[in-house]
């Protein structure tokens, strides 16, 4: 019965039909396979099985550094991630004010900008700042900063200092401040000055000096004198026609560089032979950037500006045209050995040019030469035109000059007078001159605290070291020469704990609101009232600057006082040697540890990494010296051992100095040890000759010091009988004007007719098709040479933006820079036999952006090719390294990663960087890219925008780093598709004109060419 | 030799091969080179050898784990010493395939013991030619980009680029070299299998001759298989140094950007070629007493060669400087006037010395016979060529812009790889005189008056004559 039974699946196995019986013997049932199984067989996934498993493997053999990813917990508002954003803020380098735009990606800063706007009303300020603005925000991630407060030596917390701080400060307020004294550096804050008033009030037996190692007092005791009141000079130079610097170097060194280097530049925009361009004449010892930018150059030393500046002043006085006050004209008379032609030229160039004339006497000059540069002005009618005074804000009107502080100081040091001694920045060991053995009497007050970047020379013998906030770390105001207050906004948390000048000084008046926004905050509410502040105080953050000027009406002088004892003895002509300090990047030595600046090439030696001492090629054969030899130079028993590096157009007998080097650099590079950098020259520096020494002694110690300098070749006169070749053209404002298209001709130096272009053949012919350019935009640069200072903001801005490896000396030795844009130096003279009697001219240059590109064809893996708006892309990660491209570039601008440059860079560093911009890595090939991530950038704002105007604005707004930090605006960039854009018009000029078109590269970058305005009575 | 052969050379060119050489004495003179233990003259240059190699070894690792920045390369002057290698090695390389291919295709005998010498020199010239672009570039472990591999990416190499020719052209080269090199080995690696005495020699020598037994349909297609390939080889001659020249020459730099350098690079390349062969085979035909059959005509004929393609790099140079201020382009013209009184003048005047004024010396044929003297004059053109690639290499290190003109110092990592490449060159090149035949066997034999069938000799043997020299050839 059971066998009967029969037990079946289906209706198909019950019937048993054959397609049962097929299916029957299949191992899965169909729709199992045609789902699951898909068409992989088994061998098939047991080979991708097995493949997959040796990738996986040799994917592990990869080491890859190992990173954390944090997420935003709690999102800030406003911040989108990968969305750069923009802060107002400001600082000063030197007491001098600037309004700054800040970058910020994702809380750190990475790029600073200036604020054109805060400038005061009737300045003219591009989005430009100098240099050092640019390299600045490098200090914030230094590596060696001061990380916590150090307690005689040994790292301690801020709490211990706060509480050994309020003690100090109980015991001294109870000794009602006797002992007390403060150093601070001219810092041109109101809110600082009201502190300071507290301060006082506080504790009325405390001093406080104000001390800036590029001291200012000659310019404060001889304006004082004039004036009656220690005032600065505010300089309108856009509307000036005739300048003449007594050894001042208005245009890179002294003073408000920005406004000035921008002002001039818009006298001299030439673009037509009918335009108005100023005149510039220098008369200096050394060679500055004004120097290297004037139409006449009279090379004097140092010490006999003075008895030039006298000469000058007898020969205005000489018609009665001009009149100087009563105890002025007996000095004024003519000096042996100052060129009467050129002083009487000079002179009748002022006198025609009354109101549009300008003096302007150099910080190092002695005080009667301000005193008498100012009755030039005022007999001139220049003031409210081309100079005005102002009432100087950075210290009290009380207080004595930098150095006399200085001194002051070092005296009650070393009476035992000082109880504490509070430093508010700043490095007075280093810094102080060198007569005042500094150091020594330092560690003679009892107490010392000092506030600092770095345990450097003071404060490594501080009882407390305080680390100091970097100014985009902390809150407060600057307020410009003339005027304009600019809110010092924080972009990012202080990273060490830092405090910043005013916070530490409202912690030892025992304020009860100790941080900075309370107390710039509340200043300012006590000055604008209560009312509708908050509003005002929003628009002044956004903006970056307090509406309104800070004096108001601007003070008019009109009769100076005279030298008001004042005395003038301007030294005589000689033979002998004197030194001349001046300072390049590293200004007073503060940004010694910044390798962004370090590697910047000096203006004209174009040495990095080094302060030689440099004399001229007369000087130089005279004593036998050559390049890198080891000298020792002796002023007055003090000696400084160093290194002759040789610049034509020195004056005879002058050696100049560099301030700030001789400190030790921490290096993060990984091709640069650390160590001593340069030579410290402030060993020669003394009380009464800070600017220049006369009596010095240069002798050959022997032996020889390896400098490493950018540019080797210094003209562009090839040699072997060539004519030189058309990289920089000039012609003087005369031939412009008779021959407007001198620039295309090929033509260097007007005067020396050069008929054919360089290559009298037909020109090139491209072998392939040329590219057709049929982008929305196409982008363009124009680069005006004759308002070009060759300052170097646009290098550094370059390195800022692009993450530029430093590459330390001995790789810049070996001709291995990195720098994107470089800045060429060449020397004119007419007669070879008087190598110092020269020219200057600076030559930005950077990618060409060649429309027949021949880095492009020769790269075997087209790691380098060009986009449809003419931009000449380098792909990083198609690049093998075998440099054919660079070697096929004729401007010689692409930059090869010989090593790994950018490994191993401290954490800090690579927060400086911008993340649009990837970070090259060895063994490849990088260079200028016209800044295509700002491109980018614009183009997406373009796109998103909606009317045709605000597309079209956003695409205008496009501005590669170069050119947005250009003081002088000299640099412009845009779509040259558009007839309408600046750069469009700067090429369609006269004087446009384009490097070795004989090689038919078409370059998208060009030049404006340069013109100068010599006097013709003078026959140059 | 006796100068009585050679006043009768006019009518009756001298013999081949000298001393009455049997074909048993032939096989027996080439053969015991490598049968023979090493001698001790081999073992140290073996030594010296490997230690140049050992030099290139730390210089290459040392650079690769470093970067290209241990070379004395700069801003202007981004190739060095790595690209003037890699032109003199592949320069050197070109005796090999004109002695080989161009010399047999003009059925010029004289060339058949020296053939497999300069074949070998041209096959480790060639390698060691190629190893420069593969370390001068920044990552060598991306060097594969330049080969048209198809890829994910769809990323081809830029065929516009002389250095991907460059990357077809010498790749080609090598391996029509190597394989014409290993086709006529193959009769003498059967003969050195059968005298093989060790079964390791036996088993290595027989896996390389291919079952060769000299059968006549084997020795047909031996023949129209080196005749092809000679074929295939004669242009190669022409082309490889051609496209090594574009490197420059499709270049915008003055000095570089010029039409005359295809042939001139190629007369170079047979000059220093031939000057290599002669500064090998003279040493070795005294060292391993091959005297009889690289003769003192061999060294002779070569001699001329160097003293006409000498004659025609002077030309070349001289034409350079013609065309430069001809051309009406100032940059061209300052250029040549630059190299020979700028910085690197000495450069210049070595490579005319060297080049042009030494070689004149070989039209005294008392000159070209001295075999010491040709020793010399040979080591002259090496260097000479050396420096020709040199001078114009550095034409880059002044160039369009005067701001950026620099001077080039080589590092002791260039001079490392400069040495060690010629330790490698020597260490293969003393391995090949070691364990393969340096003498073409069997092309030796068919030019002595042996092989020819109306032999005077022969003359007693009645009509065996053939049955004799093919069982010589078989059983070596």
């Amino acid at each position: 019965m059971s066998n009967d039974k029969r037990y079946w699946r289906s209706l198909e196995e019950l019937e048993n039909t054959p397609a049962f019986q097929e299916a029957l013997l299949k191992e899965f049932p169909e729709e199992v396979e045609a789902d699951a199984v898909d068409t992989t067989t088994r061998r098939h996934f047991l080979g991708v099985m097995g493949a997959s498993i040796a990738m996986t493997s040799l994917a592990g053999c990869v080491r890859r550094p190992e990173q954390k990813i944090l997420p935003y917990t709690r999102a800030p508002e406003d911040l989108i991630p990968g969305v750069a954003q923009y802060y107002a803020t400001g600082t000063s380098i030197g007491g001098r004010a600037i309004g700054l735009v800040v970058e910020a990606h994702e809380g750190r800063p990475t790029k600073i900008e200036g604020n054109p706007g805060s400038a005061a009303a009737g300045v003219v300020r591009s989005g430009g700042t100098t240099a050092l603005h640019q390299a600045s925000v490098l200090n914030l991630y230094d590596p060696q900063r001061l990380r916590l407060p150090m307690a005689a030596g040994k790292p301690s917390d801020w709490s211990a200092a706060t509480t050994a701080l309020k003690a100090k400060a109980e015991a001294l307020k109870a000794a009602s401040g006797a002992g007390l004294v403060i150093l601070s550096e001219a810092l041109p804050s109101p809110t600082l000055a009201k502190l300071r008033e507290r301060f006082h009030t506080a504790y009325p037996q405390a001093k406080w000096f104000t001390y800036e190692p590029l001291a200012e007092d000659n310019e404060r005791t001889g304006l004082k004198a004039a004036w009656g009141e220690p005032v600065v000079p505010v300089f309108r130079l856009a509307q000036a026609r005739v300048v003449v610097s007594l050894d001042s170097d208005f245009l890179g060194t002294e003073g408000d560089v920005v406004e000035n280097a921008a002002g001039w530049a818009r006298s001299r925009k030439v673009n037509t032979g009918e335009d108005r361009m100023s005149r510039l004449y220098a008369i200096e010892g050394h060679l500055s950037i004004t120097g290297t930018n004037a139409d006449h150059r009279l090379r004097v030393k140092t010490s006999q500006v003075e008895a030039f500046a006298w000469a000058l002043a007898a020969e205005l006085l000489k018609d009665n045209k001009v009149v100087l006050p009563a105890d002025m004209v007996p000095l004024a008379k003519a000096a042996p050995g100052i060129d009467p032609k050129f002083v009487a030229a000079v002179a009748a160039d002022l006198q025609g040019n009354r109101g549009g004339a300008l003096v302007i006497a150099g910080r190092r000059q002695p005080p009667a030469v301000h005193a008498l540069a100012a009755a030039m002005n005022a007999g001139l009618e220049s003031h409210g035109s081309t100079v005005y005074y102002y009432p100087d804000h950075r210290r009290p009107a009380t207080e004595n000059g930098d150095l006399a502080n200085i001194k002051e100081l070092a005296g009650l040091l070393n009476g035992g007078a000082v109880d504490t001694l509070v430093v508010l920045g700043g490095n007075p060991a280093y810094t102080a001159p060198a007569d005042l053995g500094f150091t020594a009497a330092f560690a003679k007050a009892k107490t010392k605290i000092c506030l600092c970047d770095f345990v450097d020379e003071t404060s490594k013998a501080a009882d407390w070291a305080l680390p100091r906030a970097h100014f985009l770390e902390a809150w407060g105001d600057v307020v410009s020469t003339d005027g304009k207050v600019t809110l010092q906004q924080p972009v990012i948390s202080p990273l060490w704990g830092g405090k910043s000048e005013i916070e530490l000084l409202a912690l030892l008046l025992g304020e009860t609101e100790t941080d900075g926004y309370s107390l710039v905050r509340n200043y300012w509410k006590g000055r604008e009232g209560a009312v509708s502040f908050y509003k005002k105080w929003r628009k002044w953050l956004a903006d970056g600057f307090r509406t309104g000027d800070e004096f108001g009406v601007v003070p008019t002088y009109k009769q100076p006082a005279g030298l008001a004892g004042v005395t003038s003895s301007p030294a005589p002509a000689g033979e002998g040697f004197e030194v001349t300090f001046y300072d390049g990047f590293l200004h007073d030595g503060r940004f010694g540890n910044n390798a962004w600046l370090l590697e910047t090439p000096d203006i004209v030696s174009k040495v990095v990494w080094d302060n030689p001492a440099l004399v001229n090629v007369k000087t130089a054969r005279d004593l036998g010296l050559a390049d890198e030899d080891r000298v020792t130079i002796e002023v007055g028993g003090r000696k400084l051992e160093t290194v002759v590096c040789i610049v034509p157009g020195l004056a005879d007998g002058n050696i100049s100095l560099q301030l700030g080097f001789g400190r030790d650099f921490n290096s993060f590079l990984p091709y640069h040890e650390s160590g001593k950098v340069g030579f410290d020259v402030n060993v020669l520096r003394t009380v009464d000759a800070a600017g220049f020494a006369a009596g010095a002694k240069l002798s050959k110690t022997g032996g020889t010091y390896p400098l490493a300098k950018t540019q080797v070749y210094a003209k562009q006169d090839p040699g072997f009988g060539y004519a030189a070749r058309p990289m920089v053209r000039e012609a003087t404002l005369e031939e412009f004007k008779k021959n407007p298209k001198f620039a295309k001709e090929g033509i260097i130096e007007e005067g020396k007719p050069r008929p054919q272009a360089m290559v009298v053949h037909p020109p090139e012919q491209a072998i392939y098709q040329e590219l057709t350019y049929d982008g929305e935009f196409q982008w363009g640069m124009a680069i005006d040479l004759t308002t070009c200072t060759g300052c170097g903001s646009c290098m550094v801005a370059c390195v800022a933006e692009n993450n530029l490896s430093m590459v330390g000396k001995d790789q810049v030795r070996r001709g291995r820079e990195m720098h994107w844009i470089r800045m060429d130096r060449y020397f004119v003279s007419d007669d070879e036999t008087k190598p110092d009697e020269i020219q200057v001219v600076h030559q930005p240059l950077g990618c060409h952006h060649c429309e027949n590109a021949p880095c492009e064809n020769v790269c075997p893996v087209q790691a380098t090719s060009h986009s449809p708006e003419g931009l000449n892309d380098m792909a990083y990660n198609r690049c093998i390294g075998t440099r054919y491209c660079a070697n096929n570039c004729p401007f010689k601008v692409r930059r090869f990663n010989f090593y790994h440059y950018s490994k191993d860079a401290p954490e800090t560093v690579h927060m400086a960087r911008n993340p649009n911009v990837t970070v090259r890595f060895r063994g490849v090939i990088e260079k200028c890219t016209y800044c295509v991530q700002r491109i980018n950038l614009g183009r997406q704002a373009s796109k998103a925008a909606e009317s045709p105007q605000a597309k079209k604005a956003a695409i205008d707004a496009i501005t590669p780093a170069c050119a947005q930090a250009c003081p002088t605006t000299s640099i412009v960039f845009g779509n040259i598709k558009d007839k309408e854009t600046k750069v469009s018009k700067a090429k369609a000029a006269d004087r446009n004109y384009r490097l070795l078109t004989e090689l038919n590269v078409k370059p998208r970058t060009s030049y404006l060419a340069k013109v100068r305005n010599p006097n013709p009575g003078l026959g140059a | 030799m006796s100068n009585a052969n050679y006043q009768t050379q006019t009518v009756f060119p001298p013999p081949l091969v000298e001393g009455n050489q049997t074909f048993h004495t032939i096989t027996d003179a080439i053969c015991r080179v490598v049968e023979a233990p090493p001698s001790k003259g081999w073992i140290a240059s073996f030594l010296m050898a490997l230690l140049g190699l050992g030099v290139l070894g730390v210089s290459v690792g040392w650079l690769i784990w470093e970067g290209t920045g241990i070379w004395g390369l700069n801003q202007p002057v981004s190739w060095g010493f790595a690209i003037v290698n890699f032109v003199f090695w592949v320069g050197i390389g070109h005796a090999g395939t004109l002695i080989s291919a161009i010399l047999f295709l003009f059925r010029q005998k004289w060339r058949t013991s020296i053939n497999r010498f300069a074949e070998a020199m041209t096959i480790f010239a060639v390698i060691c030619a190629l190893l420069f672009p593969t370390i001068h570039v920044g990552r060598v472990w991306l060097l594969y980009w330049a080969l048209p591999i198809p890829n994910q990416m769809g990323m081809w190499p830029n065929f516009r680029s002389p250095l991907l020719w460059d990357v077809f052209a010498v790749s080609t080269y090598f391996t029509v070299s190597l394989l014409f090199w290993y086709v006529g080995l193959i009769p003498d690696l059967a003969t050195l299998r059968d005298r093989a005495k060790s079964k390791l020699a036996y088993y290595a020598y027989g896996m390389f001759a291919l079952g060769w037994r000299g059968a006549n349909r084997h020795w047909q297609n031996y023949e129209k298989a080196y005749l092809i390939l000679a074929g295939l080889s004669a242009p190669l001659v022409l082309s490889v140094h051609t496209i090594v020249s574009f490197d420059f020459a499709v270049s915008v730099i003055p000095g570089w950007h010029t039409t005359i350098f295809p042939p001139y690079f190629v007369a170079g390349a047979i000059f220093s070629g031939f000057a290599m062969v002669l500064t090998l085979a003279i040493p070795a035909r005294k060292i391993f007493k091959l005297e009889q059959f690289i003769t003192v005509r061999h060294v002779e004929n070569m001699n001329k060669i160097i003293l006409v393609t000498g004659m025609m790099v002077g030309y070349a140079y001289a034409m350079e400087f013609f065309i430069a201020w001809y051309s009406g382009s100032e940059y061209e013209s300052w250029t040549f006037i630059n190299r020979a009184f700028g910085p690197y003048w000495w450069a210049y005047w070595i490579m005319v010395s060297c080049n042009v004024i030494t070689p004149q010396l070989f039209w005294f044929q008392k000159i070209r016979q001295n075999m010491t003297l040709s020793f010399i004059l040979s080591i002259f053109v090496n260097i000479g060529m050396w420096f020709e690639r040199f001078v114009i290499t550095m034409s880059l290190h002044r160039d369009y812009v005067p701001s950026s003109w620099d001077y080039y110092k080589p590092t002791i990592w260039d001079f490392g790889c400069l040495i060690g490449s010629f330790g490698l060159f020597f260490t293969l090149f003393l391995l090949f005189l070691k364990f393969l035949p340096a003498i073409a066997i069997s092309e030796v034999k068919g030019v002595m008056p042996q092989a020819d069938p109306h032999w005077e000799g022969y003359a007693d043997h009645g009509d065996d004559h053939g049955s004799h020299a093919a069982g010589e050839k078989h059983h070596g």
